[in-house]
């Protein structure tokens, strides 16, 4: 039977087993670093309501704060998923083709993962470079810092899809 | 033959078992290449899609329903449901049903529904003499219920699919009338196979002990109504009522019923952290697969196509619901949701069926194929809790699909049941 490792409305396993290799604390790192910008944007947000409602003073920096955190939670969240595979997959391909091809083709699902990760860490570091010196609406922040995620989300997809292919074959 | 490129990478990817959200991303890189455009396009409009601040409520409904979940505010929606409907033949099949209308109202969530609920009272059930494929069954198809009820995330995953132009307010208000249709429908299906089945009654607790477990779940149902009723009435938009309810939800699980110690809290975050992680990249990666579609015109072709085969919404609509239904079997939520809403919705939409009632219909659609294999999580979930085999689930859930496509069917034909509310709030 086909099964996804995770789905849309979804919990992971309750005690959100890290699987074990060299990178398994930079995961618990990457991950307590998505719950942190998830913790920071509930606070954010809630800040929005009270500065319009409490201190009669809309805070016009809280949007773009918010957008950055998404964007952080998305990234480090998504790599652990790459870690940990448990992103949203159709397996039936993958058991059909039996033990050997099932690992093979596992492998390559990484790899592509990886190399996907190494796109958006080359072309979003040249985009925040380039778009650095540009301020962001509404915050004193630079909107290169925008791709900053995309950067070092996507070097963590290729660390951690490379340490998953390399310690699998290593089982 | 750029659209062989686009789907026909996709599709290949897929079937290999590449994730879903790296197979888009992967699909539209190599349709950027293939058109001349430069590669950058692919991480500008993977950023684009995460821009949108309707998405910064996902991730916080998310939050507040892992720390509902982790907080000890099911067992009070247990025991409130079963003083008022426990005593009815095969009671705790009903108070199982309306558990998950209860719990779908604080988390969202059709899998913490399954969890939370069906981890209580599945054993429960089995304890007392009930099958386990009818425990497993009455469960998985009341989870459903969740993803209709604010503040259900995947129907805020619809707006943002949508191009964020669809009110949440309306789309949690579309929601909740055929929300509670398909309980009605799963609760006279329960009480039908029980008195087949031949399950027992039990005495009704009186009318004191229900005001005292009122009374003791209130705190954790009140959420629904600040969300529901603080967008309403213009007190806070949809995102600002997903960080309130992080906070509201973090209140009443460590002061009220402190349940939520620094071990739940933790796991929690992590685990709120690492789901919204995955459906926020699927909604981003799907940024420039949906870029490409449009400068394609993609859904502009397949209006054109449709117009020349059928004719009226109700075709429209009864041929989406085959095509959704066989996609929602191998496809789950997040990803059915992204991908289908812009091809089908704007075809809808030309046919004159509202947004709001496509966006339910859509969701019915999903939620079935969340308990039908050979793709679902909540009958995943349900048969491992329920400790049966999916094979002895699918035996004898075929009731419950009648009372599913009989709400789907309904909600297809009678568009009032998805738009009235939403009218009548306005």
């Amino acid at each position: 039977m086909a099964s996804v490792p995770h789905s849309t409305d979804s919990a992971p396993p309750e005690d959100l087993p890290f699987p074990a290799g060299p990178l398994r604390g930079l995961a618990k790192v990457t991950l307590a670093i998505a719950a942190a910008a998830l913790g920071l944007l509930a606070l954010v947000e809630a800040w929005q309501v009270f500065a319009r409602y409490v201190l009669d003073a809309p805070a016009g920096w809280t949007e773009p704060v918010a957008l950055l955190l998404l964007k952080i939670t998305l990234l480090a969240g998504a790599a652990v998923g790459v870690r940990h595979e448990t992103h949203f997959r159709f397996a039936l391909g993958v058991q059909a083709a039996g033990p050997k091809w099932g690992r093979r083709l596992r492998a390559a699902g990484l790899l592509a993962a990886g190399a996907i990760g190494l796109v958006f860490a080359g072309w979003g570091a040249s985009l925040m470079i380039a778009a650095w010196p540009v301020k962001a609406a509404g915050a004193q922040l630079s909107s290169g810092l925008y791709y900053l995620p995309f950067v070092a989300g996507g070097a963590l997809f290729a660390l951690f899809a490379l340490e998953r292919v390399l310690y699998r074959s290593g089982d | 033959m750029t659209l062989a490129v686009l789907f026909g990478v996709f599709t290949l990817l897929l079937v290999l078992g590449v994730p879903v959200a790296i197979s888009l991303t992967a699909a539209a890189l190599a349709t950027l290449w293939y058109l001349g455009l430069p590669p950058d396009v692919l991480v500008i409009e993977t950023s684009a899609g995460s821009d949108s601040t309707t998405l910064i409520a996902i991730p916080l409904f998310i939050f507040a329903g892992q720390l509902m979940l982790h907080g000890g505010i099911s067992e009070r929606l247990i025991a409130l449901a079963s003083s008022l409907v426990g005593h009815v033949r095969g009671g705790l099949g009903q108070v199982n049903v309306l558990s998950c209308l209860l719990f779908g109202g604080v988390s969202g969530s059709a899998i913490a529904d399954v969890s939370a609920i069906g981890g209580a009272l599945i054993p429960q059930m089995v304890q007392r003499g009930y099958d386990r494929d009818y425990a497993v069954n009455v469960t998985i198809a009341a989870a459903l219920v969740a993803l209709l009820v604010p503040p259900s995330h995947n129907l805020i995953l619809y707006s943002a699919a949508a191009g964020g132009g669809i009110s949440i307010a309306d789309l949690f208000a579309a929601g909740i009338v055929p929300a509670l249709l398909l309980m009605a429908s799963v609760m006279v299906t329960a009480y039908v196979v029980a008195r087949r089945r031949g399950y027992g009654t039990a005495a009704f607790p009186g009318a004191r002990a229900v005001a005292v477990r009122l009374v003791a779940a209130l705190p954790g149902l009140l959420l629904v109504f600040v969300i529901f009723g603080g967008i309403r009435a213009g007190v806070f938009t949809a995102v600002e009522s997903a960080a309130v309810a992080v906070l509201y939800a973090l209140a009443v699980t460590t002061l009220v019923y402190r349940r939520l110690a620094w071990a739940e809290f933790r796991t929690a975050c992590l685990h709120a952290a690492h789901t919204a992680g995955i459906i926020l990249f699927v909604i981003s990666a799907a940024a420039t697969f949906g870029w490409l579609l449009a400068y394609l015109r993609v859904p502009e072709e397949v209006v054109a196509a449709i117009r020349a085969v059928a004719e009226g919404p109700l075709t429209i609509l009864m041929l989406m619901n085959v095509v959704l239904l066989v996609l929602g079997t191998f496809m789950d939520m997040a990803p059915l949701i992204i991908i289908c809403t812009p091809i089908f919705l704007p075809v809808a939409t030309a046919f004159g069926v509202s947004p709001l009632q496509f966006g339910v219909i859509l969701i019915l659609n999903a939620g079935i194929g969340l308990i039908t294999p050979p793709v679902g999580s909540v009958l995943f979930v349900g048969t491992a809790i329920g400790r049966i085999s999916i094979a002895q689930a699918m035996r004898t859930i075929w009731p419950f699909y009648l009372a599913g496509f009989a709400v789907l069917i309904l909600v297809t034909y009678f568009p009032a049941l998805s738009l009235w509310l939403p009218a009548a709030f306005r």
